[in-house]
């Protein structure tokens, strides 16, 4: 110990440093992790820690029972330490004093076993400074100490498990081993699927160095005996956590599965593959190799290079393996945490072809622990080395300096800015006390014996909260409502898919009715309202970047808004929070009875259609599960035309490449090979390969806009250079040369346009691109050719060599023109769609329109005129055209701006001026009722006379300024030339932002006036009128009553039904996000197998030893609440983990058939005979995979109660 | 080694220095000239020093002299310019010297070798 005594000293301080950073009651939570188990571990355990679900918005399957162990843990020291305060100081000191008493350890052990060449004098002061380096350095500081995961224990735990596995290694000693193994459960987290990333970051690189080490440096053996029983003693100690991990990998439907075994680079929309480059590009090795943060470029922190500088001595003065071993990791580790070199990065990409390497697709991050964890061995090893080669004077400086480097630059986390930062603008801090008056407000919600969800206002667009503290900080993170109240809630845009759109649109256009079917299938009872103004702030604004679009953007239009919902009984917490239940007539029960069940291809559509879905109450089921013919469906026709398909402004894309290679420069030829070479390698992703296209074409553009002074015009035709003449090899650098290139590219891109496999929309979309890409680049080249500084014949030469090519180019193009008149729609053939149906179009019967619009092609049939009903097959597909006048809306808006404008008949014509600068030239033509997030076309016909015109469209788009409160951008602009009268049209996306939109025509660069005549102008809002076909149902109703329910919440993960008067088949419906897993069971129905009788027998088991531990509780089944006339009674909801009945389902039937329903949920079909006739019967709603816990958390106990008894016993042996 | 010409040799043996000097100026110019770092020719050129430095059958450790060419650009250049490119350049020189001296120490052992 007197030889550690420095080092404890310094363990200590770090340790105590923390209790610093925070004053009495204050708490630094949130984030992604939330970290409210801190606050209160002791709900944590109760409502979260046994279950493998999550009640938060439509319920996930979530294994929490990961967080068990650490969650008592928590919940001990908390009792200890009495406040979060001092538990969150608590785990920081540990993790500075741990962590860097660990590497301490590890780096005088690896000094103690260097025996070659001269004796290391300073080997004690080196490893404290290396435990300071892992701890202090700027690398680790700047990794998630601001809002530390639930993972970042790591920082400690890591460290201290290599030191105990080092020991394990040269000792055999097996208390090393328990030690570890009691470690891994007490951290469980991260050791765990939730740790995934840095387990596997860190393990397998440490593992490997230390078992090196051992042998090549020690010359030890492994003792692999030791090794493999801790092995299989941390299996069965993390079996109850281990078993549904393993479970869920194997299970083709789970989220796991599918982010292990996707094909490379397509999972998901954070694609992994994608996100590495992104990161991977962006990151500058050179602050890795000074220890500092990726942002950090102060001319001050050069002094890091010391580090780097030691390191690189050490090695000339090294005469034994250690550090060279450990250099070689030191590499390695260095390369996974910044993918080094072009071929380290080319061969990282390959690693993402490994299942289960998209974990570390933020590698940087996850792999930066591990980097900080060798560097700090690394420089104790260099310190002591290159030390003990200098004399004692010139030995204590450099001690020195290394001392005051890294305390000095350690300051910000010292100092508690780091950890405990304050916004720069604000000066709030985001360490808060919590507010009693949430508190209070939490309480009552956690005290309500009702089961029911939650509507948080203000709405954010991630789904997190926002809470400001009792004397400034605030919390921002998951939410609290239903993290510790133990209500779901819907706080978010992002957690109300797939209905967050529909909401959106609800409250923007003042839709109650639609919020009101919402929140009756939401299955909300209460809306939460935080009326501060503080969370609305500016500095909060990013939370409601989209969304402050549709819903109120500030409290007083909160409040206005909160008025008009059917709400009632307010109750208020303090000034801030109120608290509001759902008028009961809305309020729908967690689970309820429904007699019928309508079947469609648009379930979120039928769901809020007050025509065709009168009934909340009838369950809306995919028509997939339609089993017979007699079964009713609505269904929709999909639009299926080319404008359907654009819902942004892909197609306008410009792109903007860099030129940096003149067409006369020597290498010139080389960029050619090199984008031909990278053309070929998109080949394999048609998408990818057209828009590489469409960017090397713009290249070739901005090759001639860049460098155009200086090519020369050759005036005769050029060739591509072949390898046979070499003379040609450099004969880019003329406006000829680029235009043929320009052309002979266009025309490869629309033949492998034409000979790819690709769908008819999509290659008529492929070819609407290049179209606009030719417009654009039309336009580019005439204006950078206009004013060039060139003689005058050659640039009337060029434009109009401009204009035949383009002329020439779009005619191969031929892009048809859109009739704005005309809708298509489609709709799939469905097994039992067969029957008669009522077809309706644009909200009304088809009959009540008198005239033929419709046409339809059902397989080779066409039929038409339409009648008000029709048969439809179960085969055929069916094709639908509707002719409608579209409504135009250029009739009804008025020319602005600069010009005259004259009518005669259809033809309107402009007198037009150019205005250099913005927008204050030509005519514009506002568009009349804009609606953002609309696609709009733009039809006419126009003549130039000879003239040179430019059309554009142009929207204001809002911005966060309240002098200048839109912003004008332009989504396209190309060139009219023609002498005769010629079509242009064009498609615009309003975006989501914008507040108002308008085309404008002007000449083009000219100084005088111009004159452009426009026919049949059309500007058309690109909305489908519904098309309904709907057929009612062909079954004979059963006789009997509806059944009435009475159910109760026993846990998250199980519910007790009993059914009463159930003398016909019907729908239980079931208000969670759809999920396989959940099973309706018959308690009294023992299916009939080997396995269902062995669970059967488990669950006596199971049954009995429950009965020993735990008493049966006091549920009296009280009525809690009653929906529907009392058809179903609800019962006061419970949070039983374990008693008699927890295993009434083992080795029992499931009945009903399992549907997914309204769009997210969950329903069975039961029909008498599925429960053998009976009317009135129990039946168990639960999660099948709770089972597993269960099952296995009973062998985790015992090894747990093995392994601390074998402890005890370790220590009684040491000490007699 | 041995299949070389004798005057090929004897060449590279009379004028190491050059040869050695010549090395140290193709990775400094290769650090300030060439942007982005091109590992075609980083690897040519530490192939190059790797082939000599076995030739010369100098101590492994001695192969770290090499290091502190990129080292110094990175101390000298980075509260110049901390976004100077050939920062990056030296960094990756730094991570390959270095991986090439601790590869050629473990493969030859760290007792010293007399050229």
């Amino acid at each position: 110990m007197r030889r550690h005594k420095l080092a404890l000293i310094i363990a200590a301080i770090l340790f105590v440093i923390p209790f610093f950073w925070l004053k009495s009651g204050q708490m630094n939570l949130g984030g992604d992790s939330g970290r409210l188990y801190f606050y209160d571990p002791g709900t944590y355990l109760r409502l979260h820690a046994f279950y493998n679900y999550l009640e938060s918005s439509f319920g996930s399957e979530l294994t929490y029972y990961i967080y068990l162990p650490y969650f008592i843990l928590l919940y001990l020291l908390k009792l200890i330490l009495a406040s979060p305060t001092n538990l969150i100081s608590f785990f920081n000191g540990l993790t500075l004093s741990v962590g860097f008493f660990a590497v301490y350890l590890i780096v005088r052990e690896l000094l103690s076993g260097e025996t070659a060449g001269t004796k290391l004098k300073y080997a004690g002061v080196s490893s404290v400074l290396a435990g300071l380096f892992y701890v202090l350095s700027q690398l680790s500081i700047y990794s998630g100490w601001e809002k530390p995961i639930i993972t970042f224990n790591q920082v400690f735990i890591n460290p201290l498990m290599a030191w105990l596995i080092l020991k394990l290694l040269l000792t055999q000693n097996a208390g090393y081993l328990a030690a570890a193994l009691l470690t891994t459960l007490a951290f469980s987290p991260n050791f765990s699927a939730v740790g995934a990333p840095p387990f596997f970051a860190f393990y397998p690189l440490t593992v490997l160095f230390l078992m090196s080490y051992t042998v090549f440096v020690r010359k030890k053996a492994v003792p692999w005996r030791l090794l493999g029983i801790g092995l299989i003693l941390f299996v069965l100690l993390h079996a109850y956590h281990l078993a549904n991990t393993v479970n869920s990998v194997l299970s083709t439907s789970s989220a796991y599965y599918h982010d292990l075994f996707s094909p490379e680079g397509t999972v998901g929309g954070r694609n992994p593959l994608s996100y590495f480059i992104a990161v991977a590009t962006s990151l500058k090795i050179s602050r890795i190799w000074l220890s500092l943060a990726q942002f950090e470029d102060k001319p001050y922190f050069v002094l890091a290079v010391l580090y780097p500088l030691l390191l690189v001595l050490s090695f000339i003065y090294n005469r034994g393996k250690t550090l060279l071993l450990t250099g070689l990791f030191f590499l390695a580790a260095f390369y996974f945490a910044s993918a080094v070199t072009q071929s380290g990065f080319y061969l990282y990409k390959l690693f993402f072809r490994i299942p289960g390497f998209a974990i570390f697709r933020n590698f940087h991050g996850q792999w930066l622990y591990v980097l900080c964890f060798f560097y700090a061995l690394m420089v104790g090893l260099a310190i002591a080395i290159v030390t003990s080669r200098l004399r004692r004077r010139m030995a204590r400086t450099v001690l020195l300096l290394c001392a005051a480097v890294t305390l000095g630059f350690s300051f910000p986390l010292i100092s508690g800015t780091v950890p405990m930062p304050k916004s720069a603008e604000t000066g709030i801090s985001n360490s808060f006390r919590m507010d009693p008056a949430f508190e209070n407000a939490l309480q009552t919600l956690r005290a309500s014996p009702v089961d029911g969800k939650v509507l948080l206002l203000p709405l954010t667009q991630p789904g997190y909260q926002l809470i400001q503290g009792r004397d400034g900080g605030y919390y921002r993170g998951l939410p609290p409502i239903s993290y510790l109240s133990g209500k779901a809630e819907f706080g978010g845009y992002e957690t109300l898919r797939p209905f967050q759109d529909i909401f959106l649109d609800a409250v923007k256009n003042s839709d109650l009715a639609t919020l009101e079917k919402m929140m009756e299938i939401l299955n909300v009872r209460w809306v939460f309202y935080n009326s501060d103004p503080f969370i609305m702030g500016s500095q909060f604004s990013y939370l409601y970047s989209y969304i402050s679009g549709f819903l109120p953007d500030n409290q007083t239009e909160y409040s206005a808004f909160i008025r008009t919902l059917p709400l009632t009984d307010q109750v208020d917490f303090g000034t801030k929070f109120h608290l509001y239940q759902l008028d009961s007539r809305l309020l729908y029960p967690h689970l309820y009875l429904s007699s019928g069940a309508l079947y469609t291809n648009d379930e979120t559509s039928l769901l809020f259609d007050s025509r065709f879905h009168p009934d909340m109450r009838q369950a809306v089921v995919p028509v997939q599960e339609a089993r017979s013919t007699g079964d009713p469906m609505v269904l929709y026709g999909a639009p299926d035309d080319l404008l359907s398909q654009i819902h942004d402004n892909t197609h306008l894309h410009k792109h903007m490449p860099y030129v940096n290679h003149p067409l006369d420069d020597p290498l010139y030829p080389l960029v050619v090979l090199r984008e031909k070479f990278d053309l070929a390698r998109q080949k394999k992703d048609p998408g990818g390969y057209l828009d590489y296209s469409l960017y090397l074409l713009s290249k070739r553009v901005e090759e001639m806009v860049h460098y155009g002074k200086t090519m020369r015009v050759i005036r005769r035709p050029w060739q591509e250079p072949s390898v046979t003449s070499p003379a040609t090899w450099f004969s880019y650098n003329s406006w000829e040369a680029s235009l043929t290139r320009y052309a002979d590219s266009v025309r490869y891109i629309l033949d492998w346009i034409s000979n790819t496999n690709l769908s008819d929309t999509d290659r008529l979309l492929y070819r609407l691109k290049v179209n606009e890409q030719l417009n654009q680049h039309e336009l580019s080249l005439w204006r950078s050719v206009y004013a060039l500084d060139i003689p005058s014949p050659d640039k009337t030469y060029l434009l109009a060599k401009i204009t035949a090519l383009f002329s020439r180019l779009h005619g191969l193009v031929n892009f048809p023109h859109i009739n704005p008149d005309v809708y298509t729609y489609a709709l799939a053939p469905y097994a039992d769609r067969a029957g008669s149906y009522e077809v309706f179009f644009g909200g009304r019967s088809l009959g009540s329109y008198g005239q033929d619009i419709l046409n339809l092609r059902i397989g080779r049939k066409t039929v038409s005129p339409v009648p008000a009903a029709i048969s439809l097959d179960s085969e055929s597909p069916l094709e639908a055209t509707a002719t409608l006048p579209a409504d135009n809306l250029a009739e009804r808006a008025a020319w602005e701006n600069s010009g005259a404008v004259s009518r005669s008949g259809e033809t309107i014509t402009l007198l037009l001026r150019h205005e250099a600068g913005d927008l204050s030239g030509g005519a514009m033509l506002r568009v009349p009722e804009w609606s953002p997030g609309s696609t709009y076309l733009i039809s006419f016909a126009a003549d130039t006379g000879g003239r040179d015109f430019a059309f554009s469209f142009v929207e204001n788009l809002k911005t966060g300024d309240t002098v200048r409160k839109s912003t004008p951008q332009s989504l396209l602009e190309r060139r009219l030339y023609t002498t005769a009268p010629k079509e242009y049209q064009a498609i615009v996306v309003a975006e989501t932002g914008s507040t108002g939109g308008f085309v404008k025509f002007e000449p083009l660069a000219q100084e005088d006036n111009g004159t452009l005549s426009i026919t049949d102008l059309v500007i058309r809002k690109v909305a489908y009128p519904e098309l309904v076909f709907r057929k009612e149902s062909q079954a004979a109703g059963a006789a009997g009553a509806e059944p009435d329910i009475t159910w109760q919440e026993i846990n998250p993960t199980r519910y007790a039904l009993n059914i009463t008067g159930a003398a016909k088949p019907y729908y239980l419906v079931f208000s969670e996000a759809y999920n396989a897993n959940w099973n309706l069971f018959d308690p009294t129905g023992d299916t009939v197998s080997l396995k269902a009788g062995f669970f059967r027998l488990a669950g006596r088991a199971g049954r009995m030893l429950a009965g020993l531990f735990v008493h049966s509780g006091n549920n009296t089944g009280e009525v809690a609440a009653t929906y529907f006339g009392g058809r179903v009674r609800e019962q006061a909801r419970q949070n039983i983990i374990l008693d008699r009945h927890t295993f009434d389902t083992w080795g029992k039937d499931t009945v009903g058939r399992h549907l997914q329903a309204n769009g997210y949920g969950n329903a069975w079909l039961v029909s008498p005979s599925d429960v053998g006739g009976r009317r009135s019967y129990t039946l168990i709603l639960e999660l099948k995979t709770q089972k597993l816990f269960y099952g296995v958390f009973p062998v985790s106990l015992v090894t747990l109660i093995g392994l601390g008894g074998y402890c005890l016993w370790l220590v009684w042996r040491a000490k007699h | 080694m041995r299949q070389l010409p004798q005057a090929a040799r004897t060449f590279l043996l009379r004028y190491r220095h050059v040869v050695w000097t010549l090395i140290v100026v193709i990775i400094a110019g290769d650090i300030i000239a060439v942007s982005p770092p091109s590992d075609l020719l980083n690897f040519t050129i530490l192939g190059l020093a790797v082939v000599l430095f076995l030739f010369y059958r100098y101590p492994a450790r001695n192969f770290f002299l090499l290091s502190l060419l990129p080292l110094s650009v990175i101390g000298l250049l980075f509260p110049v310019n901390p976004g100077a490119p050939a920062l990056e350049t030296s960094a990756v020189w730094l991570f390959i010297l270095l991986a090439a001296g601790i590869l050629l120490s473990l493969f030859r052992g760290t007792t010293h070798e007399a050229a």
